[in-house]
């Protein structure tokens, strides 16, 4: 039933507005019944007109219509739900004293001049459908959707950076990382990142992971790890032009459960997620310890936005990593700028030559003191073109690695793409055979079973290099 | 743009505050919400936002040169051929946008097997977003003037009324007389049903952001990449996930477009009414994409001849139906033998409901079994049905089809406890009723705003949690 009232319709002025003012408010502080004021306060019970939503079944059955008696479509399946054509006229005029068209949503019940005043002593009543429905004023529902949103995102910013740093390199992601990154630093510094850990711990997403995320490590658990062993931090290795690195022999010693293999990961948004499972697979052998360190869209090729050479070098003074894993590439396929000044572009002759003497470098530096360097390049991709730059800076990779034997490349078009190393979604789990997804539904991200596959993919490569049984008789 | 990303979130609030605060003023609110909507299609492209305007334009002259031609309010020949030649034009920009790889693969691929060899060069075109939302709408008002059920409206209305943000990314597919008349009402902005909206916004972000992609990684995607490694059980299982992850995926969408208008003072009708609780397969569309059967009623099934011109047209006009229903929920084959699929069992149930009109009526089974006997076959033609909508061609179809009635061995350990119970707990909640959620309803909206916060801000951080860690899936979604 619907009424024709208009004043009837208008609701009564909820407690704490300034007056009955007989016109709809204009301006938000009017909506908002100053908006401050709410703050604290809880909703008394307003039961004027119900509003029903068109969630309901019963609105739907209010519909019920006779466009079906038309004759035209009587045995339509849909048909018993159709709009009663008399309610949607055009012609009524809105202002009128007529039905109107949204009466038939809005106003069900007695009008509200029927109804009893409200008590506010009285209990809430739970059957009342405006309750129910939860109407409040506009201002206050703009304050509320702000200040979700402003904590949700405080709270979730490590992963929006991870989801925007998925995307394709470009200016707009460039913009909205310039924008996440303070809203990060708010973040952790309030602390309320680790709501959404703690979560993704719940969920088995990470809670095995690895001690350090973010972009600053700032919630790295150094715990009671062991003061860094010997000296080889303080050593220039990278002089010695890969010859000085090679001390292969000697190679990572055989850790034990009291003194774990160090093992650093570093890298690219999918630094995250394979570090993640790495991190998880070198716990199950109670003798791996993983940090590790992620930088949303970087990479070799923008080092005004993020100086991976000095990040790693910080990383061997302070940890002293005996494997180093490098996760990179993803977002390198773009300009970059020589040391003489002249930018290169991706596509040009030079880009490759430049990009290669920076892999090399930092090749170099990390080589030395019997570590063992796996240099994991980008995946194919969905996209044709962005899977090609892929797979070529995959060759740069492996061209630098050839002439530096401590580096072992892996090159995932082997591990998660299919049997022509072009992209696949899914792939046949090398243990059982069963199929199973590696890509997200983006073409880009790896899947956590990916993640997985490409974390024992390292882990097999490691056990070639180190004894990592924890059998005792590691020279230390 | 996608609904659930910061970037439209931003977009929302600017939206919300520019449509209270200018809705006194209707020109500018117009104005401004056409502003807001056509930035919606151009976030990809701004040449997105033409084909908007050139669809809206086209519709509009149509539109009126038609009633121009019905003097005295009924459709008149030269009505008619006006409003055909309009409709024709915008299934061809639809065709031409939305289907041209699919009907360019079509004939080429036909070509080849008749010995031609000449390839078509396929050029790459992006499909505009929202666009079969905005055509349908086009098309329905177009039909709706010719027919004399309406008046023309302004070119403003017409516009908004195509590209109005919220329903455009999946719908609700809306007729013009449920929303232009709401661009003209003045809500009251004391009274925004917040909590409704917050529900619909909620359930529909799990849907589409946790429960769909989930299903999609764990069970659906893998089973159907390689149907031949898994068991015949799980096959079946990963039946009734398509199901579930498609109802999900576009339920959730919109209801998150519902819960948008509500919060703009829009109401739009419902699209999905506990599809999976259906008794029959009739039912089951009386569920199911509610506001798009209506369309495809009352726009092809209807001018096809419907019922009324003979019985022995009746199945031609179904399956015609089913079939343009199923190809716009993607371009491709397996789409359109979906629709098939459907419109066999319309015409099945309709001739068995016929030949039961004229029998006695007698009980095959005890009055209790009825309806549960009911829903357990429909469901299952349902999910046999989305089987042939996720097989990417009917061979694979088939071989899933075959190891689930054979019970084909194997396992590739995709059907887990977890699996089982989303798929359970999904297809439970068609059978609770609304009220049920009243009480709690009823307790958030009396909760003080900062607790209000707090909940809302907790459900996003789950959701988000739950969800895929890349961008979200809706490029699942039609067009």
């Amino acid at each position: 039933m619907s009424t024709t009232d208009t004043d009837a319709q208008r609701a009564p002025v909820p407690p704490g507005w300034p007056g009955d003012d007989p016109t709809l408010p204009d301006d938000l502080d009017a909506l908002g019944a100053r908006w401050w004021w709410w703050v604290g306060r809880r909703t008394r019970g307003r039961r004027v007109g119900a509003l029903e939503g068109p969630g309901s079944r019963s609105s739907d059955a209010d519909r019920t219509g006779e466009r079906a008696a038309e004759g035209d479509g009587d045995d339509w399946p849909a048909d018993d739900v159709a709009v009663a054509d008399d309610e949607l006229d055009l012609d009524d005029d809105p202002g009128g004293a007529g039905p109107r068209w949204t009466d038939r949503f809005r106003w069900r019940g007695s009008p509200p001049e029927d109804r009893e005043p409200p008590d506010d002593d009285e209990p809430l009543p739970v059957d009342d459908d405006d309750l129910v429905a939860g109407v409040q004023p506009a201002g206050r529902v703009l304050v509320v959707l702000v200040a979700t949103l402003v904590l949700a995102l405080l709270v979730n910013v490590d992963d929006l950076v991870a989801r925007v740093e998925a995307q394709p390199p470009g200016p707009a992601r460039d913009r909205t990382l310039a924008v996440l990154h303070p809203v990060q630093d708010v973040g952790n510094a309030l602390q309320l990142t680790r709501i959404r850990d703690a979560l993704d711990a719940l969920s088995g997403d990470g809670g095995d992971g690895p001690a350090a995320t973010g972009r600053d490590g700032a919630r790295r658990q150094d715990g009671d790890r062991a003061a860094p062993r010997g000296d080889g931090g303080d050593e220039p290795a990278g002089d010695g032009e890969g010859e000085e690195g090679t001390e292969r022999d000697d190679g990572p010693r055989a850790p034990t459960p009291d003194d774990p293999l160090r093992v650093w990961v570093g890298g690219d948004f999918m630094a995250q997620a394979i570090g993640r499972s790495l991190a998880a697979a070198g716990d199950a052998t109670g003798v791996v310890e993983t940090e590790v360190r992620y930088e949303a869209a970087s990479g070799l090729t923008r080092r005004d936005y993020f100086d991976w050479p000095a990040a790693v070098e910080e990383a061997l003074d302070e940890h002293d990593p005996e494997v180093v894993v490098l996760v990179l590439g993803v977002n390198d396929a773009q300009g970059i700028v020589r040391p003489d000044g002249t930018p290169a572009q991706v596509d040009e002759p030079g880009w490759a030559d430049e990009y290669g003497r920076r892999v090399g470098e930092l090749m170099d530096r990390l080589g030395g003191d019997g570590r063992l360097v796996v240099w994991i390049g980008p995946p194919p991709m969905r996209e044709p073109g962005y899977s090609a730059r892929m797979a070529a800076i995959t060759a740069i990779y492996a061209e630098q690695a050839a002439t530096r034997p401590w580096v072992h490349v892996v090159d995932l078009a082997r591990v998660v793409g299919g049997p022509d190393g072009a992209y696949a979604d899914a792939v046949a789990d090398p243990a059982s055979g069963a199929p199973v997804a590696v890509r997200q539904p983006d073409g880009i991200h790896l899947t956590d079973v990916g993640s997985d596959l490409v974390a024992a993919h390292v882990m097999d490569l490691l056990r070639s290099q180190v004894d990592l049984s924890g059998a005792p008789g590691g020279d230390g | 743009m996608q609904f659930p990303t910061v970037a439209f979130a931003i977009f929302f609030l600017a939206a919300f505050v520019a449509n209270w605060l200018l809705r006194p003023h209707p020109l500018v609110w117009r104005a401004t919400m056409i502003a807001f909507s056509l930035y919606f299609c151009a976030w990809v492209d701004v040449r997105f936002a033409l084909v908007v305007l050139g669809v809206a334009a086209l519709g509009w002259a149509a539109a009126a040169a038609a009633h121009r031609a019905m003097p005295e309010g009924d459709p008149t020949p030269v009505s008619r051929r006006i409003v055909r030649a309009a409709v024709a034009a915008e299934v061809a920009v639809l065709a031409a946008l939305a289907y041209r790889g699919f009907l360019v693969d079509s004939v080429t691929g036909a070509l080849e097997r008749l010995g031609w060899s000449g390839s078509e060069p396929v050029v790459d075109v992006v499909v505009p977003v929202g666009i079969s939302i905005y055509v349908l709408h086009a098309i329905g008002y177009l039909v709706d003037v010719g027919r004399g059920e309406v008046e023309p409206v302004a070119f403003a209305d017409l516009l908004l009324y195509l590209c109005f943000f919220p329903h455009l990314v999946a719908g609700p597919v809306v007729r013009v007389d449920e929303l232009v008349p709401q661009f003209h009402e003045r809500p009251d902005p004391r009274r925004v049903p917040a909590t409704d909206a917050f529900v619909l916004v909620g359930s529909g972000l799990v849907k589409a952001v946790v429960i769909a992609p989930w299903l999609a990684e764990e069970l659906v995607d893998p089973a159907f990449a390689a149907p031949a490694q898994a068991s015949g059980l799980e096959l079946l299982v990963a039946a009734y996930g398509v199901a579930v992850q498609v109802y999900a995926a576009f339920s959730g969408a919109t209801d998150i477009a519902i819960g948008c208008g509500l919060l703009l003072g829009i109401e739009y009708p419902r699209a999905f009414d506990a599809p999976f609780a259906a008794l029959s397969v009739r039912d089951f569309w009386d569920r199911w994409n509610l506001t798009l059967s209506h369309w495809l009623r009352d726009y092809v099934y209807v001018p096809l001849g419907g019922s009324w011109r003979g019985r022995h047209l009746r199945p031609r006009n179904v399956m015609v139906t089913m079939v343009v229903g199923g190809l716009w929920y993607g371009a491709g084959w397996n789409f359109a033998l979906w629709g098939v699929v459907h419109g066999v069992y319309v015409i099945a149930e309709q001739a068995a409901a016929a030949r039961a009109e004229r029998r006695e009526p007698t009980a095959l089974l005890p009055t209790a079994l009825t309806a549960p006997v009911h829903w357990f076959v429909t469901f299952h033609l349902v999910c046999l049905a989305f089987v042939v909508y996720r097989a990417g061609t009917v061979g694979d179809a088939v071989e899933v089809l075959g190891r689930v009635l054979t019970l084909a061995p194997g396992g590739a350990g995709l059907v887990t406890p977890l699996v089982l119970a989303v798929l359970a707990a999904t297809v439970a909640s068609h059978f609770v009723p609304t009220e049920v959620t009243y009480g709690a309803r009823a307790r958030f909206s009396t909760l003080a705003p900062a607790a209000q916060v707090a909940v809302l801000a907790a459900g996003l951080t789950l959701i988000a949690a739950l969800g895929p860690d890349g961008p979200l899936p809706f490029g699942r979604l039609p067009f």
